[in-house]
């Protein structure tokens, strides 16, 4: 997997092409059967498009005819497809028929607050901004972090690590700089680094903040996203 | 056949309205609240916004759901599974109203009730499952995948037991309520009851998210004809198309039986049982706190619900708005993992979030975080100092 990357500048005018970790996940429970032995999470086939209920009636051609071979007989189950693992599958569209779309025309709808549908239009393809194209501005904006955890809700973080030695000099006095100040920097995009962060593209426009800590070399520097503010749903309209 | 009597009465708009917001006090998502909104509004178009619900009569909702309304979108026509989710909203609605009285009980047949038994079960069907969490324990969630998993009956909709009507309900001697309906109370699972300094607050929630802030964008697939279309799960092997509903997940042992959810123990890494967890909901919490700020990022929100208080504490509130910071249990159902949740407050109001831990660790300066390609260790075997000659391999 190609590893992220964010151009950073720090409050000294310096600024450099550093890595981002993700963050590690708890490893999921395994679970066993009441012998003590493995049990898997399996999908399984119960039907597929030739014997669905829709399928079905189209065959026989009326509930009636459905309900009569339903009783003579088993045609909701293939025999040989029932139960099956349906092991990884790829996903597709289908027309009204149920058979796959060769191809389809995607388009993008756009939905308000209450979720109405307010129009549709070509999909755009909007890339990643974490490297941009002119080098980054501190935008010079703190919050303290005491603020920002109770304005912002973070549902994103990356850790920001150094690849070298310099990379190492470069983060570790961003970390001091905001660790001194107990605060946490506005990280963005634009003249003036304070617009929306694209981690990847197409991605929801988040708010990128910095949080650092040292402890002697050691340090650690976060940027988390944010997607969107705490506020109430009335507040918002 | 006499119409029985309704005990309460309920306009169509307002027996909408009434619907939505039980629905949202139940904490369904902004998308299901949304769906059931935009088909109701159409029934309630269908119907009239003063027509009592419990005069409905079973031609009109056939009606609606063979009309143009409900069976059309934008000039074409609308996909099965849109028709089958109108279908069900309505029925789930019809249901609903049935529970509140403003339909008399038993006049709806078997079929207009939900397969899950519930009466938003048929709308949370809407809502898109959570396969990425294979969690075992909570409301028998191997019974609401494979209920839900089931195919849309196509079924004709409602109430063909919906006796007729009299046009005039002259000898009608319920009472002609006029004050409007009262918002129903919220379901069990809408509300967060904690306790602090001996003090019982409680708040009911709702969840937020940026779509219910800011709106939401979702890419939508079209055919020939400009209708939109389903997806479906193909096969590796291309042979087989599998529609929504047309699997079933369940746990097999390693002999391939299918293990009883029941029956699961879920263990750690060591394989030793991990306790499992209670859930929370209409027991009031101990708050632990307040917490220094700094805890919040140590953790992701994972959910983020608003609170609005019902029952205030007058010291818990002052705490919040002075900025603290606590921690709550809060688990919906039954789990094994533990994902703390914390209660905090700002000017825009008491906030409740559930969070998982980020675990990020400090680095030194020996910590250097190497590119993922690593070197080809061919190259160890050669002179470092050599130069490669004009085909890439190394000169002697």
């Amino acid at each position: 997997m190609t590893q992220r990357r964010i151009w950073l500048a720090d409050h000294r005018g310096r600024n450099a092409v550093v890595p981002l970790m993700p963050r590690r996940r708890a490893a999921l429970p395994q679970y066993r059967d009441v012998a003590g032995r493995p049990a898997r999470f399996c999908r399984c086939i119960k039907a597929t498009a030739e014997t669905t209920l829709d399928a079905l009636l189209h065959r026989h051609g009326n509930a009636d005819a459905l309900a009569r071979a339903l009783l003579a007989g088993d045609p909701e189950l293939d025999m040989e497809l029932a139960g099956r693992e349906a092991g990884p599958c790829d996903r597709v569209y289908v027309g009204s028929d149920g058979s796959p779309l060769y191809s389809a025309r995607i388009m993008e709808a756009v939905f308000d607050r209450d979720g109405c549908e307010v129009g549709r239009r070509p999909p755009e393809v909007v890339p990643a901004n974490l490297i941009p194209d002119t080098p980054p501005v501190w935008s010079g904006k703190l919050l303290p972090c005491r603020d920002a955890v109770r304005r912002f809700a973070f549902t994103r973080a990356y850790q920001v690590r150094h690849a070298n030695a310099l990379e190492h000099d470069f983060l570790h006095g961003v970390a001091a700089y905001l660790e001194q100040l107990d605060s946490m920097v506005l990280v963005g995009s634009g003249p003036r680094g304070t617009g929306p962060l694209l981690p990847e593209r197409n991605a929801l426009p988040m708010k990128g903040f910095l949080a650092g800590q040292t402890r002697g070399a050691a340090y650690r520097l976060v940027l988390y996203l944010a997607p969107f503010e705490l506020r109430a749903p009335e507040a918002a309209a | 056949m006499q119409r029985a009597m309704t005990m309460k009465t309920i306009t169509a708009s307002a027996g909408a309205a009434a619907y939505l917001a039980h629905l949202g006090a139940a904490g369904k998502r902004p998308s299901t609240l949304a769906t059931a909104k935009r088909t109701l509004a159409l029934l309630v178009a269908h119907l009239g916004a003063d027509r009592e619900v419990g005069e409905v009569q079973v031609a009109e909702v056939e009606g609606f759901l063979a009309g143009e309304a409900a069976t059309r979108q934008r000039g074409g026509l609308r996909a099965d599974s849109s028709l089958a989710q109108i279908r069900r909203i309505v029925r789930a609605a019809f249901t609903w109203w049935q529970e509140q009285g403003y339909v008399v009980r038993g006049m709806l047949p078997p079929d207009a009730e939900p397969a899950h038994g519930k009466a938003d079960g048929a709308v949370a069907a809407c809502e898109p499952e959570e396969q990425a969490e294979q969690e075992p324990y909570g409301t028998d969630r191997a019974a609401d995948i494979l209920s839900a998993a089931s195919p849309a009956p196509a079924a004709p909709a409602l109430p063909a037991a919906l006796p007729a009507a009299p046009p005039a309900p002259a000898a009608a001697p319920h009472a002609a309520s006029a004050a409007p309906p009262t918002p129903p109370e919220p379901t069990r699972g809408a509300w967060l009851e904690v306790t602090y300094q001996g003090q019982l607050a409680r708040f009911s929630r709702i969840e937020i998210d940026r779509a219910r802030l800011h709106g939401s964008r979702k890419l939508v697939a079209l055919d020939g004809e400009g209708r939109e279309c389903a997806t479906a799960q193909l096969t590796r092997d291309g042979r087989h198309v599998l529609p929504a509903g047309t699997t079933a997940d369940l746990y097999l042992g390693e002999d391939g039986d299918a293990v009883e959810r029941r029956d699961l123990t879920a263990v750690g890494p060591d394989g030793t049982p991990l306790p499992v967890l209670e859930p929370t909901l209409g027991v009031p919490q101990e708050i632990e706190g307040p917490l220094p700020a700094h805890i919040l990022l140590e953790y992701l929100a994972t959910r983020v619900h608003a609170l609005r208080a019902e029952a205030p504490a007058p010291g818990l509130m002052a705490a919040l708005r002075g900025g603290a910071i606590f921690r709550v249990q809060f688990r919906p159902r039954r789990t094994v993992v533990e994902t703390p949740a914390f209660l905090l407050g700002s000017e825009a109001g008491v906030f409740l979030v559930q969070a998982e831990p980020c675990r990020f660790d400090f680095v030194g300066p020996e910590q250097a975080m190497l590119p993922d390609d690593s070197a080809d260790e061919d190259e160890d075997d050669l002179d470092p100092f050599a130069f490669p000659d004009s085909f890439g391999g190394m000169e002697p």
